[in-house]
């Protein structure tokens, strides 16, 4: 097992912490669209249940192809499931996703012609080809991305702007209680919009008409790429952070990028002081606690560990399978400045040996929880609702709670219908 | 299964039904996959996984490695894993992109065998079979690989065929195990709950072979053909029905001679959802205990060898409907996910009997012991 920053290439080990929403769940935040899956029948074992425990099963459908479909292509079968499907649905949905899985990127199936067919014999719905192909995990566009470009593919282009503001690549909006909302609102957005809000596939369409697009999470770069290419909707990226002054940053980059020399700059002062103030007490309150973070909980570990070591925190572990992009300079100050930190692999081979348990540890992150034996736990996933100074002031608040309680943390990983 | 499923979700596949089996080995195993046929298993298909330090991983297959057919890669990660946790069996699982490509997993593991001295077995799984198949497979390559011919029998040593998780609730289990025991039958393997390798080494000192579920069909027949051990079709379901059971027992034992128990049959208003052997075990069941027929409802596939007696091979979604919507059954005894293909209008009582293979954690109550008198108090409130 290495603990020196190096990544190794080993078999995987998956938790029963390991997951995240799957794409059967991203996929669903399109308003008013139905999933068809075109795939041998275990490959949709893990989305179906998953889909069952968020209560999303009546947006989706299976068709099964077997060894004899596979070996023949099973490009008609592709028209005929969704004719049929179609046929007993009660209500036809205003976009469908068709999935095929991963052994699609062998057989070399025409999804392009299938989606221009089915198109053409529905005019009333829109069709995507969509893959569930962690076979590409390590490409350009692993399936978090494939399917966000897809979901925001729906959206078209508006002959009007109306001032509103996207966030985009975030699963979860960000909460109402973070200043980005009164900031926004301040210097004259009219909303900060999230896909998660919508409903109905018309009134989604809105998003179209926003001025532009703050990407708050990688997976949701190309999707924005392409809005900027078709729909003339400009974007940034602006990855969640806990560190102050990263996020003083953020907001002047985000204040130049909506009103150039126009709305005067929010004045952040109070939102600074108050997480300021929540990071002192938190420091106080946890005192040497060591911390292990979690790639599940956060999406930029070593960004997190960079903060929380500035603030006085003690890092003791830090579990990331890779580094993406966007964390590596961090990554790179935390192996410098930080050496004892221990940096795992929560997919390493040999995370089933169990031999680095420390129960007398906080983890963000249930994996890490799970691997470590945390008796404190916070179940924070992808970063969700938080951003910018309330990202922050949430962050202590929830790692102050999570000192005070004991966790039961097989209730939490099975609730949450974590899926690979 | 057949084709368009609008309810309910697939059923476990094949490459969890082997890792099932070998689950209580001490092995390094191996999904030949991206990441997803393992989510399936260790998420949904294997309820001792949480706490377990059971060895199974995923290959991490990607790609590039795919299409170049680039077998190194995955051999040199399962050395390097194999240094590290010193197993006494390494098992390659396939999955359905290996099945496109056509990996040869027996192959793999061959050279594997050959380069680290440890034995080495490979499934060509695919993910279009049932669990019940990979169980199957799975047992059968240890048994032809690792059962010595004993020198001799012991008179009242069973071995338990198909007892999966996947099937039985530890409760169910354990109910099982305790029937041998306190019949004074000794339980020599398991297969495959507890299994051991001196078990499976020690399984042909049987006498009797116990077939629970569809999965344990394949390897009692293939151990009557190699070490002459008979074998009993049955769980004993209901009071009565498991002192019959027991009688069944030790005719087997007596005469050496193989038995698939047969419910007289007839015209029936219930209905028995899942594995064939299941299905059977509660007709016989609701004939001995209540003087009731019913009718078999099997999902994972019928076994064509058996002798029939209202038998129903329901392959898809839209047969297990039809079956539950048709008007002629009353009471249901089934998974409680299936509850989902019951229209408003039809007028049924549905009992729960929870299966793994099915609803996985996903039923919302806990497991339910069917064995002996545990299931009269469940049977007596659908007479």
């Amino acid at each position: 097992m290495n603990s020196c920053g190096c990544f190794e290439s080993t078999l995987h080990y998956a938790t029963p912490a390991h997951g995240g929403w799957g794409v059967v769940r991203m996929g669903m935040l399109a308003p008013e669209s139905y999933q068809l899956f075109i795939c041998p029948f275990a490959c949709g074992r893990h989305g179906a249940l998953g889909a069952l425990k968020q209560g999303l099963k009546d947006r989706i459908s299976y068709y099964y192809v077997d060894q004899s479909d596979i070996i023949n292509g099973y490009d008609d079968l592709i028209l005929n499931a969704v004719e049929e499907l179609l046929r007993v649905l009660k209500k036809r949905p205003r976009a469908m996703f068709v999935f095929v899985s991963c052994l699609d990127d062998l057989i070399g199936t025409d999804c392009d012609a299938a989606e221009a067919e089915l198109e053409l014999r529905h005019p009333d719905i829109q069709f995507r080809m969509a893959h569930m192909n962690p076979i590409t995990l390590g490409s350009d566009e692993p399936p978090p991305i494939g399917i966000q470009k897809r979901i925001y593919s729906l959206l078209s282009k508006q002959p009007e702007r109306d001032g509103g503001v996207n966030s985009i690549g975030n699963l979860v909006a960000v909460d109402l209680e973070c200043e980005l909302h009164k900031m926004l609102t301040q210097e004259g957005v009219s909303g900060l919009r999230h896909v998660s809000q919508y409903q109905d596939f018309d009134k989604w369409q809105e998003m179209a008409k926003s001025s532009a697009n703050l990407v708050l999470m990688p997976p949701g770069m190309k999707a924005a790429k392409e809005m900027e290419a078709r729909c003339g909707i400009p974007y940034r990226f602006f990855p969640v952070s806990y560190d102050l002054d990263v996020v003083a940053e953020q907001y002047r980059g985000i204040h130049e990028f909506l009103r150039p020399n126009t709305a005067p700059i929010y004045d952040v002062t109070a939102d600074r002081e108050a997480a300021e103030k929540a990071v002192e007490h938190t420091v106080k309150k946890l005192g040497k606690l060591p911390l292990i973070l979690d790639s599940s909980a956060v999406v930029r570990p070593f960004s997190l560990a960079k903060a929380l070591g500035k603030y006085g925190f003690t890092v003791h572990r830090i579990f990331a399978q890779e580094v993406i992009p966007s964390d590596r300079e961090a990554f790179e100050w935390v192996t410098e400045h930080m050496p004892t930190v221990e940096i795992l692999q929560p997919e390493h081979n040999d995370i089933v040996k169990f031999d680095r348990r420390f129960p007398g540890s906080l983890s963000i992150g249930v994996n890490a929880a799970y691997i470590s034996g945390s008796e404190h736990v916070i179940d924070l996933f992808a970063d969700e609702g938080l951003f910018g100074y309330y990202g922050i002031r949430r962050l202590m608040e929830l790692m102050e709670e999570a000192a005070d309680t004991v966790i039961d943390l097989r209730v939490l990983i099975e609730d949450y219908g974590l899926v690979v | 299964m057949g084709k368009l499923c609008v309810k309910l979700p697939p059923f476990s596949p094949d490459y969890s039904g082997v890792c099932s089996a070998i689950f209580d080995l001490n092995c390094v195993a191996v999904i030949h996959d991206a990441s997803g046929c393992t989510g399936n298993y260790t998420g949904y298909d294997e309820p001792r996984w949480y706490g377990s330090k059971t060895a199974i991983f995923c290959s991490g297959l990607r790609e590039i490695d795919a299409i170049l057919g680039d077998d190194e890669k995955m051999i040199q990660k399962v050395l390097d894993a194999t240094e590290s946790l010193n197993p006494e069996l390494i098992v390659l699982i396939g999955s359905p992109v290996p099945m496109v490509i056509g990996t040869d997993m027996k192959g793999i593991a061959a050279d594997i065998e050959a380069r680290t001295g440890i034995p080495c077995l490979g499934f060509d799984t695919t993910g279009t079979r049932y669990y019940s198949d990979g169980i199957a497979e799975a047992c059968l390559a240890l048994m032809e690989r690792f059962t010595r011919m004993p020198e001799q029998k012991i008179p009242n040593g069973v071995n338990l065929l198909g007892l999966t998780p996947l099937d039985f609730g530890s409760s169910a289990a354990s109910d099982l195990k305790a029937a041998l025991a306190q019949n004074s039958l000794e339980l020599i393997s398991s297969f495959c709950d507890g299994l051991t390798m001196e078990a499976v080494q020690n399984a042909a000192q049987a006498s009797l072979n116990l077939v629970v579920s569809q999965s344990g069909l394949q390897p009692a027949r293939y151990m009557e053909q190699r070490f002459g051990i008979p074998y009993l079709v049955q769980i004993p379901i209901g009071r009565k029905a498991q002192e019959n059971w027991l009688k069944a027992v030790h005719n087997c034992l007596n005469e050496q001679k193989s038995l698939v128990p047969c419910a007289a049959g007839g015209e029936t208003d219930i209905l028995v959802l899942g594995d064939e052997i299941l299905c059977r075990s509660v007709q016989l069941g609701l004939e001995a205990d209540f003087g009731l027929t019913a009718d078999c409802g099997c999902l994972f596939g019928t076994e064509s060898e058996l002798p029939e007696t209202n038998i129903l091979n329901l392959e898809d979604e839209q047969k297990i409907e039809e079956a539950i919507t048709c008007g002629k059954y009353r009471r249901i005894i089934g998974d409680p996910m299936l509850r989902m293909l019951i229209h408003p209008e039809t007028e049924v009582d549905f009992f729960d009997l929870p299966s793994y293979c099915i609803s996985s954690k996903m039923s919302g109550m806990s497991p339910v012991s069917c064995i002996g008198e545990w299931f009269n108090a469940f049977l007596a409130e659908i007479r």
